[in-house]
């Protein structure tokens, strides 16, 4: 009997020994795994991406309606007065806006002011706080995030910046012990229960924020005991270990607040710019209020959908400021007379500028790894222009296009300064799918040929005037099979000019030509031009069997379009920074020697000559010396791939058009890709090609049937550029015909 | 009577098809494109914008913030990429971060853009020309820079 009393007592012993060790052991795990949780990194931030900042001076072309529309995607709301950041007023050819801050890579701008008068889409005058200014820049828009694996997405706030208001009506509405109790609210849960008992159902909860965030941040939304006593235990170890401060400000940027498409957002600081278009800094009485009462059931208050429902919360919520002292009766009776104030929501596309990103990541994993770019808050300042890209999507969206429902279409637009302001991959522009930009390499056709005038200049061998046989050609392949390339016209010309073969792309004599100069010097022209894979050297490739991407050939005109330097492969990221503002990347214009100046003149001579008087004349015609081009039209075997490649004095556009099938679009260069490019040149371009001449070129009068030298009076005499100090050989005889009047008719009709 | 109706309508063509930019004396092409001579480079016209950017840049190069100041000319450029003083400004920025290629590129991309009358610019970027080659030990090519930055 004794023993056995003894042996239970010990059992009993044991047992709570193993409780208690347990608990022990549980409780310091606990505490560990909050520890390390809230005073580490506590969120995973996705990485942002933004367009170009709009940059504003006096004389700078912008169309009122493309800058309105950027404010708008920058979530700025159109009012009557600007009483807040985010604002703006619409005047005709004035437009005011109250600027937000913002952290740039290189200066922040604060918040300001602004004055801004357009008129005829050019800005005329600028002010900033009523004082005349050069220039001025905007925020950028915002075009796409890297996301963590739950799309989650907040931006971070300090409690220092958000404004009392929000954090008493937070308090007031959901925990008003909160600065009392050690994590639980003993008085909370009685008054609670008593609520529920006295109602039959559960009409109060009584978790103090202490225990919302836990159950948010470290627990699941399970409603079973187990869940509750640890809720309980890691608040009470939570409040142990950090200040009411620091959870509190926890709490403010954890919450989850709306559902946006996809992406979650969280915290009020993010909530505060996708409600109201503002930083939480500049939030009203009324918009706090607002905010503090969707917390409770952010889909069941959502004021976008239900403003009546959240404004009675809201009007609740002021109540209860009111009661506890912390809003004035004049405050209360001002804020609850305030309409919700939400700013428009704009149902944004899937992925809205698809191509661009698609590039933007393919850039940026060169540098990081995708989970960095998830979860570590990185801002991407790129190239994007979204005028550009607007003007773009709009251009490529007509016909043949609207003609044609299955022809697809990608297009690339550059600036000068290599940056790659706009990508179209498809024929729809908003969804994701197969980036032709980027991935479609098909046959360039004669888009190849400026390549290799420039080469063959480049060898001294011959000048632009220099003459060559357009007659039949036999190439003799590697695997003994013969090729006979074919002219357009199906007509050979004679002895043709550079010049002439170029500008109405006659095949005979540029085959030719490629040949004699040789298949390796119009690769290595290619690599010159900056491109950099291997290229496989094979005469068809003097036709342009050579497949390209549309990015590619941007690349090469580029070049091509430069006095020589020249920025190589085109960039789609400025900078990158991370959370702390500070610089990761930086992609600084650099330049890099192409082909000598002198080569690259006389070439873009004779891709001025096809807008004048080639394959691309209609459309150089129209666009006039305003608007001063040099291109090239391209089309491949068979009709299969239209394109069209050119530049201006501040814009450099490729369009490609083709089946994905190879089948034949029954479009050339110039009756398929040149009417998009036009219109998308007549939207975007606003310079004309400038055409420097450089010392080492001099223009000499050469008759243009010869190439021969001539006089400026003489018929049929024209001026040519020469490089490396040539002088044209031979004398053409000055008068060939003696009735010039005839002379003209049969050209004319000939 | 014949002679002149067709003289008329020969007149009449030529006078409807003359270009702004007309190529001279030419007999076929009547849409030729532009050559040299009437594309004379005239001294360039500074914007406000660029003239504000340029001295913020050089205020930052004082001071030793080289990126600022290459951030301040990158933004000078995609507002004019035509202005030599722009390039001759990145070039100079080039040049003291130590990057002597990017500088003589730079320097010799402004002098593709001076104009021949523009002697202070010319001499500045062959200047910028022959210290980066001294700095690369290319005393040969500093040679010819320095004997071209003199007038």
């Amino acid at each position: 009997m004794f023993r056995r009393k003894v042996n239970f007592k010990n059992t009993l012993l044991l047992i709570a020994c193993l409780v208690t060790v347990s608990s022990v052991v549980g409780l310091v795990y606990l505490d560990y795994n909050i520890r390390q949780t809230f005073s580490g990194k506590k969120w995973r931030l996705p990485s942002h991406a933004y367009a170009r900042p709009l940059e504003l001076f006096e004389g700078k072309h912008l169309s009122k309606r493309n800058f309105l529309r950027e404010l708008a995607e920058t979530s700025y709301k159109q009012v009557k007065e600007l009483t807040a950041p985010g604002q703006y007023i619409d005047n005709g050819s004035q437009i005011k806006i109250y600027r937000r801050a913002f952290r740039f890579w290189d200066e922040a701008t604060v918040e300001a002011t602004l004055e801004i008068h357009i008129e005829r889409d050019k800005v005329k005058l600028l002010k900033v706080e009523g004082e005349r200014v050069p220039l001025l820049r905007l925020e950028p828009m915002l075009i796409g995030g890297i996301y963590p694996h739950n799309f989650e997405d907040r931006k971070l706030v300090r409690l220092q910046d958000v404004p009392g208001v929000l954090t008493d009506a937070l308090i007031a509405v959901e925990d008003q012990s909160f600065y009392q109790h050690n994590g639980i609210s003993l008085r909370g849960i009685a008054r609670a229960m008593y609520a529920n008992v006295k109602a039959g159902k559960v009409v109060q909860g009584a978790s103090t924020l202490t225990q919302q965030l836990v159950k948010n941040f470290y627990l699941s939304s399970e409603r079973s005991l187990k869940r509750k006593l640890l809720e309980v235990i890691y608040s009470l170890l939570l409040e142990l270990h950090y200040g009411k401060d620091e959870i509190l400000e926890t709490y403010l940027n954890e919450v989850y607040m709306a559902q946006d498409g996809p992406r979650a957002i969280h915290g009020f600081g993010l909530a505060s710019e996708f409600y109201f278009g503002k930083s939480v800094s500049s939030l009203s009485i009324g918009e706090a209020a607002s905010l503090a009462a969707i917390v409770n059931g952010p889909s069941h208050f959502n004021p976008r959908r239900y403003p009546d429902r959240c404004r009675r919360r809201r009007d609740k919520v002021l109540s209860m400021l009111k009661a506890s002292g912390k809003i004035s009766e004049l405050e209360f009776l001002a804020a609850t007379r305030e309409p919700l104030g939400v700013s428009k929501y704009k149902r944004k596309r899937k992925a809205s500028y698809p191509a661009f990103m698609d590039l933007l990541k393919r850039h940026l994993a060169r540098d990081y790894d995708n989970e960095t770019l998830r979860g570590e808050g990185y801002r991407i300042f790129t190239t994007f222009d979204p005028h550009i890209q607007w003007a773009t999507e709009k251009s490529v969206a007509g016909t043949p296009l609207s003609n044609k429902p299955k022809l697809e279409a990608a297009a690339v637009v550059m600036g000068m300064s290599g940056d790659i302001e706009a990508v179209v991959g498809s024929r729809s522009p908003g969804q994701l799918g197969f980036n032709r930009a980027l991935d479609s390499r098909r046959p360039i056709g004669s888009l190849i040929k400026p390549v290799i005038i420039a080469a063959a200049l480049e060898s001294g061998r011959y000048q632009l005037s220099s003459q060559v046989s357009d007659e039949t050609i036999e190439v003799s392949m590697e695997n003994g099979t013969k090729w006979i390339p074919k002219n357009y016209d199906g007509q050979s010309h004679g002895d043709v000019s550079l010049y002439d073969a170029l500008i109405h792309s006659y095949n005979h004599a540029m085959v030719r030509l490629g040949l004699d100069i040789g298949v390796e010097q119009v690769v290595h022209a290619l690599h010159k031009l900056g491109i950099k894979r291997d290229i496989p050297k094979n005469p068809a490739m003097l036709l342009g069997s050579l497949g390209m991407s549309p990015l590619e050939v941007a690349t090469v005109y580029q070049a091509l379009a430069s006095q020589s330097y020249f920025h190589p492969g085109g960039r789609s990221i400025r900078y990158v920074t991370n959370s702390r503002h500070e610089i990761l990347t930086a992609n600084p214009v650099v330049l890099e020697k192409g082909l000598s100046e002198s080569s690259l003149h006389a070439t873009q001579f004779s891709m001025l000559g096809v807008m004048y008087e080639g394959t691309g004349r209609w459309a150089g015609n129209l666009l006039g010396d305003q608007l001063r081009a040099a291109g090239k039209t391209g089309t491949s075997n068979g009709m299969r791939d239209s394109w069209f490649a050119g530049f201006t004095g501040d814009k450099l556009a490729v369009v490609w058009l083709g089946y994905d099938s190879y089948k034949s679009t029954r479009l050339s260069g110039t009756s398929g890709a040149l009417p998009i490019w036009f219109r998308l040149m007549k939207r975007v371009a606003r310079e004309p090609f400038g055409f420097p001449k450089p010392p080492s070129i001099e223009y000499h009068w050469i008759d243009e049937e010869t190439g021969k030298a001539t006089f400026s009076f003489c018929q049929g005499a024209r001026k040519f550029p020469f490089t490396n100090q040539v002088e044209p050989s031979g004398v053409a005889p000055c008068i060939k015909s003696i009735d010039p009047v005839l002379d003209w008719f049969r050209r004319q009709f000939n | 009577m014949k002679l002149a109706i067709i003289l008329s309508i020969f007149l009449a063509h030529a006078c409807t098809t003359t270009r702004k930019d007309p190529m001279p004396q030419t007999s076929r092409r009547h849409n030729a494109p532009p050559e040299q001579g009437h594309l004379k480079k005239k001294t360039h016209r500074q914007k406000d914008a660029v003239r504000a950017l340029l001295d913020m840049a050089q205020t930052s190069t004082r001071q030793g913030l080289y990126r600022e100041a290459s951030s301040y000319v990158e933004r000078a450029y995609r507002i004019d990429h035509r202005d030599p003083a722009v390039s001759l400004e990145m070039a100079k920025v080039m040049w003291v971060r130590g990057d002597d290629i990017q500088a003589e590129h730079w320097a010799q991309k402004s002098l593709g853009l001076w104009s021949q009358f523009d002697f202070e610019g010319r001499r500045e970027a062959w200047s910028i020309i022959y210290q980066s080659r001294i700095r690369r030990g290319d005393y040969q090519g500093a040679n010819e820079a320095l004997r071209r930055s003199r007038p």
